[in-house]
Formats: C-alpha cells, sequence, structure tokens
C-alpha cells in the first residue's frame, strides 16, 4: 500500500454509510451500462497518494470534476468486509469526502496482483448510481 | 483519426500480412484498437496514451495467439501508455487480462477466479508468453 501517513485523514465512517464515487472514465462501467468495471477501483500510486477519493452524496462526489460519465455507490460494510484491511476515512480538510484507504497499487510491480483482485472484488459490491454523466446543477435536486 | 496514429493501418512487412485470413483478423484488431486509444474520454487528466508501436505489438500478439472466438467480446482500455485486453466469464466467476506496454516487447498477464464476488485465486505473470496468454484465455472461457 502506498497511502501517503499522516495524510489529511480522520475517522472512520460507519459501516452503514454509502459513499459516491465519480465516473472519471467512460470505462468505469461495462458496454451495457449495467455493472461497475474493476477500473473505477484501480487505484494509481502516483495519482491517488492518500486513497482513492469518494464523497457522501453525488453532488459532492462530482463537484471538482469538470466532466463525469455517471456516478457508482458502494456501501462502506461492503469494502470493510473483504477482510483486505481497508479502511474508509473522512478528509480532515473536507468533511464531504472520504478517502478509500490501504489499497494495493496498480502501477507497483510488486502491488499489481492484489490491486487486481481487490479492484474486482469492490466492483462486484459496486453498484451505478447514475450510467449518465450528471449535470453539476442538477446533481443536488 | 489522429493524425498521431494514421500511419499504424500500413503495415506491409510484417509477417501476419501475408497470410489471408490473418491479413483481415489483424487489421480487424488494429482497428478496434484505435477506435478505442483516440477516445480521449477514456482518459484521465495528463495520462499517457499508448504508442504506435504497443498498438501494433499488441494487435500482432493477440492475432498470433488468441482465437477468433475469444475476440468478439474483448474489453479494451488504454491505461497509462499500456493497452489492457480484459476477457470475462461471468458464469464461470472468471477474468484474463492481458496488459501490453508501455514497453511494446512485453506484456503481463493477470488471471482471478471468483466465487460470490470474492476472490479466491489471482496471479500475476510480469513478463508473459503467448502460450500462456492462449491458455489462460481458453481457462477463462472454461476450454481447458
Amino acid at each position: 500500500m502506498c497511502d501517503a501517513d499522516g495524510a489529511d485523514i480522520n475517522g472512520l465512517v460507519p459501516g452503514d454509510k454509502i459513499i459516491y464515487l465519480a465516473c472519471r472514465n467512460k470505462n468505469y462501467l461495462n458496454a451495457a451500462k449495467d455493472a461497475v468495471r474493476e477500473k473505477a477501483f484501480e487505484k494509481k500510486g502516483l495519482n491517488h497518494t492518500d486513497g482513492l477519493s469518494a464523497a457522501f452524496s453525488v453532488a459532492e462526489a462530482i463537484q471538482y470534476l469538470d466532466e463525469n460519465h455517471g456516478v457508482i455507490r458502494i456501501r462502506v460494510e461492503d469494502i470493510t468486509r473483504l477482510e483486505r484491511n481497508l479502511e474508509v476515512r473522512v478528509k480532515i480538510s473536507d468533511p464531504a469526502h472520504v478517502l478509500i484507504r490501504n489499497l494495493p497499487c496498480i502501477d507497483r510491480e510488486a502491488e499489481k496482483s492484489d490491486a487486481n483482485a481487490v479492484a474486482g472484488e469492490l466492483a462486484a459490491a459496486a453498484e451505478i448510481e447514475s450510467a449518465v454523466p450528471v449535470p453539476r446543477e442538477k446533481a443536488g435536486e | 483519426m489522429s493524425a498521431a496514429y494514421s500511419h499504424v493501418m500500413c503495415v506491409p512487412d510484417r509477417p501476419t500480412a501475408t497470410k489471408g485470413p490473418g491479413v483481415f483478423a489483424y487489421l480487424d484488431i488494429i482497428e478496434r484498437l484505435l477506435r478505442v486509444v483516440v477516445d480521449d474520454s477514456l482518459y484521465e487528466a495528463n495520462e499517457q496514451k499508448p504508442s504506435t508501436a504497443v498498438i501494433v505489438e499488441t494487435a500482432t500478439m493477440l492475432g498470433r495467439s488468441i482465437p477468433s472466438e475469444y475476440m468478439r467480446h474483448i474489453e479494451i482500455d488504454p491505461s497509462s501508455g499500456a493497452i489492457d485486453i480484459t476477457w470475462r466469464d461471468r458464469q464461470l466467476g472468471r477474468r484474463v487480462k492481458a496488459s501490453f506496454g508501455p514497453n511494446p516487447h512485453i506484456f503481463a498477464l493477470y488471471h482471478e477466479q471468483k466465487d460470490r464476488g470474492r476472490v479466491t485465486a489471482h496471479e500475476l505473470i510480469p513478463n508473459a508468453r503467448n502460450a500462456e496468454l492462449n491458455y489462460w484465455v481458453r481457462w477463462c472461457h472454461g476450454a481447458v
């Protein structure tokens, strides 16, 4: 795992919470738009130094993106029950956003196999909140 | 089509180009790869696109190693200068992913077995061979 220590992180998010991830890439969903693909949960150590970002609402998930290709959701307990030492923590600087921590990095040779496996399990547990781009001005409705 | 890749379709001297049916299969793969690689919506900010060499070598290796019936439902993802090709069988709970590039002469091969959403076995072969790619794709679809 390559998450930075002493990062912008706070307490653990309760298991019954649902978190939302924006689809930054058209291939986060399959071609039929009825399943989440592993790519949505592939953490790159260079890009995601603190963990994989998510939020407590659709509006907050897409807040900082110029464009998105939909939104996916996952329950926190579906992440932690995988028994892969994954944590979901609130960001200190932005309590509306959370970080999925301790994901193995897909761009580190020693972690690649585990990263693929974990991404597969998370994708299987996740659901599609929106299969189409969510406009920022409508996300809060 | 992006000017950066416009010459990829002209590959006159490759061995596969001299064989009848192989030519069309090869060109079909190239076209499918190009259609994905030039799609900007498949990249995150500043993400590197695969080189021409990666595209050509990917198509060559797939053309040599994978029977056409296993090419129909592949998933293609550009990824930080590489091209990921995924095969999956949801009924069997199997997934195979070959990552070609950024070094065009090397590909990594990942395969996993899932049971009720949990990965029960997985392996990454960092410098795989064509025979291994063929074997694990056939395994994915229950043919071995």
